[in-house]
């Protein structure tokens, strides 16, 4: 349900009032402003009980002129019926009585549309929501089509709320050059710990944190450069010892090198998340912990060397990446687990980067790889692909077993024309 | 059977870790053994068998998953002979009140008593097929050192 407030008084304090009751608020006028009321349910009570409080905290604000209030089911039903409707109003799902009666007037038709519906005869909403709907796509278009679905109070959209211009930042320079990490780790949980209460007055969770440091440029000299971090978190949260912890690998991880003259945190806020945990869904590591403990493997590792693997639409040799997972989001068991495949497939292990080989070829078979005989081969395959582009393969690829009781993929690389690999073996 | 008991525990919503020290874990295979991707973290240590010991570490002490798989197949055998076998006990108390399964992977026995289930993979036959000859599929033993009751299967992994 969402809320609208119309009033022409003193328009400059509507977008507060609508702040005390909620912080997504979108602005459709100088003089209207709507809003969802959702969440105030269980805080304040029914619709009734939300238009009084609304109505008390415009008398508050001292917003003297009458205005019209309206709680109704979606967005632009509620600007409706508040900028049209004295008084408060309140529209449940399906109700159209009370729009039903108003003038078509209080559309902002097209002149040529209003004119097509006076002279069929179409005075209220009312009779504009009674007109069959194919027949008016196929006569009037898309336009009217909106026009009706609002007399029906059905055109539904997402709030355009106005974008926070609230920017979370804490920045101190230092008394002297710090050269340690401990006393920088102190600044940034007092700054988080300022932070995390404001995002939390405003409902909000931090989504990524960026932490700039003013570092000398050489050390003993007084010019300085810019050592800046950004720390992307996997899934919202406000939790002050996990984004400090956070915050410490990524610094382990990538010390400035020079000492330290200021030091600056900002967070970029984002809505919290909302999980519903269950009885039945299998065990999986608690996201918080696991993410610090992936921040210290790609800190031991490197970044690039954990991840979750992704496999590629081509047929390109390696056609997979390792894109970092989003631990946010548990991804839920299927209802029910599919039946296992009862066939087992044959495994394959990579050797990262391809094994040059020496192989004797006869009648454009291999016949010896190294100083093993080829006893079984099935070949060749030729693929190729990306040939306009940097990553363009082309190779013809045998599987051979060998005399050593080894079973291997080989390939030859037709771009190099005579150089053979061992891609990998069949385990 | 790295990849069959990855896509098991994955097919049952459990998130996996691979802890991959020599960089030789082929995704596209995995992919077609079954193995649902999103529920599995696989880290590349690039031969450095040190890095793999405590990333497994880590990952223990992290909690929570299904199959914590360290694959040291294609390991320089001198590294290996380097871990203290105090890691193998410390492992196995992390693991044995846990539902998790922490699967060694290995040319030669490394865990030894600290193991509660050994297998030896041991390949049979190979099998290639038609006129125009296609690998068709591998047959392993499958030999039970531990328990001591020792038994063995027959598997045969075909080839896509």
């Amino acid at each position: 349900m969402f809320a609208c407030i119309f009033c022409v008084d003193k328009p400059e304090g509507l977008a507060m009032v609508a702040n005390q009751f909620s912080p997504w608020v979108e602005v459709v006028s100088a003089d209207t402003v709507v809003f969802p009321v959702d969440g105030l349910r269980k805080l304040i009570g029914g619709p009734h009980q939300i238009a009084s409080a609304i109505g008390k905290a415009l008398f508050d604000a001292k917003l003297l002129r009458p205005p019209g209030i309206a709680i109704a089911p979606t967005p632009d039903t509620a600007i409706l019926a508040a900028q049209q409707l004295p008084g408060v109003t309140i529209l449940s799902p399906g109700e159209t009585s009370k729009l039903g009666a108003l003038p078509i007037e209080a559309l902002p038709l097209a002149e040529d549309l209003y004119d097509t519906l006076s002279r069929w005869g179409i005075r209220s909403l009312g009779d504009l929501g009674r007109l069959p709907e194919n027949g008016i796509a196929e006569r009037l278009g898309a336009e009217a089509l909106r026009w009706r679905s609002l007399a029906l109070g059905q055109l539904d959209r997402p709030l355009k709320p106005l974008k926070d211009p609230k920017r979370y930042v804490r920045r101190v320079e230092l008394e002297y050059p710090v050269e340690e990490s401990e006393p920088l780790l102190f600044l940034l949980s007092r700054f988080l710990t300022e932070l995390c209460e404001e995002l939390k007055s405003q409902s909000l969770a931090a989504g990524a944190m960026r932490v700039t440091l003013n570092v000398e440029r050489d050390v003993g000299k007084q010019a300085t450069g810019t050592h800046e971090r950004t720390v992307r978190l996997p899934f919202p949260t406000r939790d002050l010892k996990f984004l400090l912890k956070l915050l410490q690998h990524d610094l382990e991880a990538h010390p400035p090198k020079t000492a330290v003259l200021a030091v600056g945190l900002e967070i970029e806020s984002t809505a919290p998340r909302l999980l519903q945990g269950g009885l039945f869904v299998p065990q999986s590591p608690e996201p918080e912990k696991l993410e610090l403990t992936l921040g210290k493997i790609r800190g031991l590792v490197g970044a690039e060397q954990a991840g979750t693997p992704e496999l590629l639409d081509t047929w390109r040799p390696e056609g997979w990446r390792l894109a970092p997972r989003e631990t946010g989001d548990p991804v839920r068991a299927k209802k029910k687990a599919s039946q296992p495949d009862p066939v087992t497939r044959l495994a394959f292990r990579m050797f990262r980067p391809p094994r040059k080989v020496r192989v004797l070829v006869e009648a454009g078979m291999p016949r010896r790889v190294g100083a093993e005989k080829v006893l079984q081969v099935a070949g060749p395959w030729r693929t190729s692909g990306d040939w306009w582009g940097e990553s363009v393969w082309d190779r013809d690829e045998w599987d051979v077993a060998l005399s050593d009781l080894a079973l291997y993929r080989l390939f030859l690389d037709r771009r190099s024309s005579e150089e053979w690999f061992l891609e990998g073996s069949y385990d | 059977m790295l990849h069959s008991i990855l896509a098991s525990a994955s097919r049952h919503g459990e998130t996996c870790a691979l802890v991959d020290a020599t960089d030789s874990f082929d995704p596209i295979s995995a992919g077609r053994a079954g193995l649902d991707m999103k529920r599995l973290h696989w880290i590349r240590c690039r031969g450095n068998v040190e890095h793999a010991m405590r990333v497994a570490d880590l990952l223990l002490a992290s909690a929570g998953f299904g199959v914590i798989a360290l694959d040291f197949c294609d390991a320089m055998p001198v590294a290996l002979r380097r871990i203290p076998q105090a890691f193998w006990f410390r492992f196995r108390r992390a693991v044995e009140d846990t539902p998790a399964v922490m699967l060694v992977l290995a040319r030669e026995p490394q865990t030894k008593s600290c193991a509660a289930l050994a297998v030896d993979m041991k390949r049979r036959h190979v099998e290639f097929t038609g006129g125009f000859p296609l690998l068709r599929s591998v047959e392993y033993e499958a030999v039970s050192h531990k328990p001591v009751r020792a038994g063995s299967a027959q598997i045969r992994a075909i080839a896509s």
